[in-house]
C-alpha cells in the first residue's frame, strides 16, 4: 500500500476518475454536439411561441399540426448557429475537463 | 517505500471496480432520499393526469397551438395574451432566483425532470436486475438466460415508460381522450405519432443513458448558480473540522481520528461522481445522497448525524445563519409583487377582446343623403365558454349620433372574428348640426353581450367626416 493514499481514498479516486472518464466525459466532440442539441432545442421553444403569437390572424388560421412541427425543426435550426458558436467559443477557453491518469491525453484545441 | 500514487503491481488495493466496468451507483436511504421520491411521485402524477382531467369539455391543461388558444386551469390565453405569458415566464425566473438564493439547487436535486424521470428509471432498473452488488454481478456475467432476461425487462420497462412519457406529453397539444384510444387502436400517425416516439426516445436516452451527464455538460444552470449564491444560501457540505482526519489516514500517522470512517459511501452514492469532502463542485445537485449516506453510516457507528449536511459559508465559518438578507428581500418582493400582479390581472381580465381599425384606404364617402360614412374593422374575441350575440354602438362625447351597420354580430366560443363596419352620421333635424359636421371627431365603440350586459368592452377611433362645405 502507498505511504500516500490509503486503499479507501484509491477506491474513491477511481470511482471518481471513473466518473469523469463516463460518457461524455471522454468524448469532446459529442460533448459540443450534445451541448447544442439541447441549448438550440431549449432556445426553439420560446421561438416557436413568439412567432405563434405575433403571427397574422389569417396566416394562423391555416395551421396544422404538421406546420407547426416544420416552424420547430425551423427554430431548432435557426437556434442551433449561434448554441454552436457558444459552444466552440467556450470549449475551447474552459478548463479541460479533470480526465482520469490513465485515461488518453485529450486535445482541446 | 514507494511514493507512487498507483498501488504496486503485486498488491491488489481491493478496488472495487475494474476500470472498463460500468459504475453502478448506490441508491442512498434516509430522509432526503424520501423526499425527493415524494416529490417524483407529486410531479409526474401531475405530469400524467393533467391531460386527463377536465374542466367542463376543455383539458385542465391543454395547449391548442393551431388554434393558439392555451388553456390553462380555468384560464383560456389568446395571442393577445402575451403579456400574461411572457408575466408567467418572469415569475417562473424569479421563483428559480428566489429559491436557489434560499436554498441552493433545490430544483436540481428534486424538481428537475431530468431528476424526477432518471429517478423512476433506477426505480425500475432496480426492480429488474436488482441492488447495486446484483447489478455488479450481472455486468460480470456472461451472457446468459438470465442476463438476457433482466436486462430485457429493464428496457422493455424503461421503453414503455417511455412511450407512456412521449403519449403523455403529445396529450398537452391533442386531448388525451383522442390520443390515448387512436394510440391503442394503431391507428395514430403522422405527427402525433412522430411526436410521441420523439419525446419517448428523449425520455429513454436522457433518463436512461444520459443521466447525470445532462447535469453534468449539457445543463446551462450549474453554470449560472454562483450567480445565484451568496454566504449564506444552503448547499450541502462535509465538516471537515469535524471529519479529518479520517480514520484510514489517522491509523497509518497514528493520529486520533476524526469522524469520516473513510467508507466512501458518499461518492458511491453521488449520482454526479463527485466527492463532497473535496468542497462544493458545480456538478452537485444538492440531491443529498451523500447527506442521507453518511447519516446512515453515523447511525451504525454512534455518532452524531451531520458530518455532511445542508449548511451555509457564513454557519461552516462559525457565524450565524442569516435569512433575511439584501438579495433574498430583494427577490422576495419582486418575486411577491409580480405573483399577486398576476393574480390581479388575471381577475380584472375581460374574457372579451375588442379592437377597431379605421379603413386607411379611404378617408371618408358622402351618402346620397348627405350623411358621412367611414368603415372600420373591428376584431372581436370571445374567450368564454360559451357563444355570444354582441351589441354595437357608436357614440360621440360631442353628443352626435352615428350608426353602425352592421350593430350585432354573434361569435363562438373561443372563437374570434374580424368584421367590417360602416358607422355614419345620421341625418339631423338640426341643419346647422349637421352643415357642422367636418374635421375629425373622436368616437367611442361600445360592444356589449346581449345575453350578459357584465361583457363589455369600449375602444376609441377617429371619425373623419372632410372638410367643411362653403
Amino acid at each position: 500500500m502507498s505511504d500516500d493514499h490509503t486503499s479507501e481514498e484509491i477506491q474513491a479516486e477511481a470511482l471518481l476518475r471513473q466518473a469523469a472518464a463516463k460518457g461524455l466525459g471522454s468524448r469532446p466532440g459529442a460533448r459540443l454536439v450534445a451541448i447544442t442539441l439541447w441549448a438550440s432545442f431549449l432556445g426553439a421553444i420560446p421561438m416557436l411561441l413568439t412567432w405563434l403569437l405575433l403571427l397574422p390572424e389569417e396566416y394562423a388560421a391555416t395551421l396544422g399540426l404538421a406546420e407547426l412541427s416544420f416552424g420547430f425543426f425551423m427554430c431548432w435550426l435557426a437556434a442551433a448557429a449561434p448554441a454552436a458558436i457558444a459552444a466552440l467559443l467556450t470549449q475551447a477557453g474552459s478548463p479541460a475537463v479533470p480526465l482520469p491518469p490513465e485515461a488518453p491525453n485529450e486535445h482541446l484545441h | 517505500m514507494s511514493t507512487s500514487t498507483k498501488p504496486p503491481a503485486t498488491e491488489k488495493p481491493g478496488l472495487l471496480y475494474e476500470s472498463s466496468a460500468k459504475i453502478q451507483s448506490r441508491r442512498a436511504q434516509g430522509r432526503y432520499a424520501r423526499l425527493r421520491v415524494l416529490a417524483m411521485l407529486l410531479l409526474l402524477g401531475f405530469y400524467y393526469l393533467a391531460p386527463w382531467i377536465q374542466i367542463g369539455d376543455t383539458p385542465l391543461v391543454w395547449l391548442d397551438l393551431p388554434h393558439r388558444r392555451f388553456h390553462v386551469f380555468t384560464l383560456t390565453l389568446a395571442p393577445q395574451d402575451l403579456i400574461f405569458l411572457t408575466w408567467l415566464l418572469l415569475i417562473a425566473a424569479l421563483t428559480l432566483f428566489f429559491f436557489t438564493t434560499l436554498g441552493g439547487r433545490l430544483w436540481c436535486g428534486y424538481a428537475c425532470p431530468q431528476t424526477v424521470w432518471t429517478e423512476a428509471f433506477i426505480w425500475m432498473e432496480h426492480l429488474a436486475e436488482g441492488d447495486r452488488y446484483a447489478r455488479i454481478k450481472l455486468d460480470r456475467a456472461p451472457w446468459g438466460a438470465e442476463k438476457i432476461l433482466r436486462r430485457g425487462a429493464k428496457h422493455l420497462l424503461w421503453a414503455g415508460f417511455a412511450l407512456f412519457t412521449g403519449l403523455s406529453f403529445v396529450a398537452y397539444f391533442v386531448p388525451a381522450r383522442e390520443l390515448f384510444p387512436e394510440f391503442f387502436a394503431l391507428q395514430l400517425s403522422g405527427w402525433p405519432l412522430f411526436w410521441t416516439l420523439f419525446y419517448g426516445f428523449a425520455t429513454w436516452g436522457n433518463a436512461g443513458v444520459m443521466r447525470e451527464q445532462v447535469c453534468k455538460y449539457m445543463c446551462p444552470y450549474a453554470r449560472f448558480q454562483s450567480a445565484m449564491f451568496d454566504k449564506d444560501t444552503l448547499v450541502i457540505s462535509y465538516d471537515q473540522k469535524r471529519g479529518e482526519p479520517r480514520k484510514s489516514v489517522a491509523k497509518l500517522g497514528g493520529l486520533p481520528a476524526g469522524d469520516c470512517v473513510d467508507c466512501s459511501l458518499c461518492v458511491q452514492v453521488c449520482p454526479t461522481g463527485i466527492d463532497i469532502r473535496k468542497g462544493l463542485q458545480y456538478e452537485c445537485i444538492a440531491c443529498a445522497a451523500c447527506v442521507d449516506a453518511c447519516n446512515s453510516v453515523m447511525d451504525s457507528v454512534h455518532k452524531p448525524r451531520g458530518l455532511i449536511r445542508y449548511t451555509s459559508a457564513h454557519e461552516e465559518a462559525g457565524q450565524k445563519f442569516r435569512l433575511l438578507r439584501p438579495r433574498v428581500i430583494g427577490y422576495g418582493l419582486i418575486w411577491a409583487a409580480l405573483c399577486v400582479g398576476f393574480v390581479v390581472a388575471i381577475l380584472l381580465r375581460t374574457p372579451v377582446q375588442f379592437d377597431v381599425i379605421r379603413d386607411r384606404h379611404s378617408l371618408y364617402r358622402e351618402l346620397d343623403d348627405g350623411a358621412i360614412e367611414n368603415l372600420y374593422t373591428l376584431k372581436v374575441s370571445n374567450e368564454t365558454s360559451a357563444a355570444h350575440r354582441f351589441k354595437l354602438s357608436v357614440s360621440s362625447p360631442d353628443g352626435r349620433r352615428f350608426l353602425a351597420v352592421p350593430d350585432s354580430l354573434l361569435v363562438g366560443r373561443g372563437e374570434a372574428q374580424a368584421l367590417t363596419v360602416s358607422v355614419r352620421s345620421q341625418a339631423s333635424d338640426d341643419e346647422h348640426e349637421e352643415e357642422g359636421l367636418h374635421g375629425i371627431h373622436s368616437l367611442k365603440f361600445s360592444l356589449v353581450a346581449e345575453d350578459d350586459p357584465k361583457l363589455q368592452r369600449e375602444r376609441s377611433a377617429s371619425f373623419i367626416a372632410g372638410e367643411a362645405h362653403d
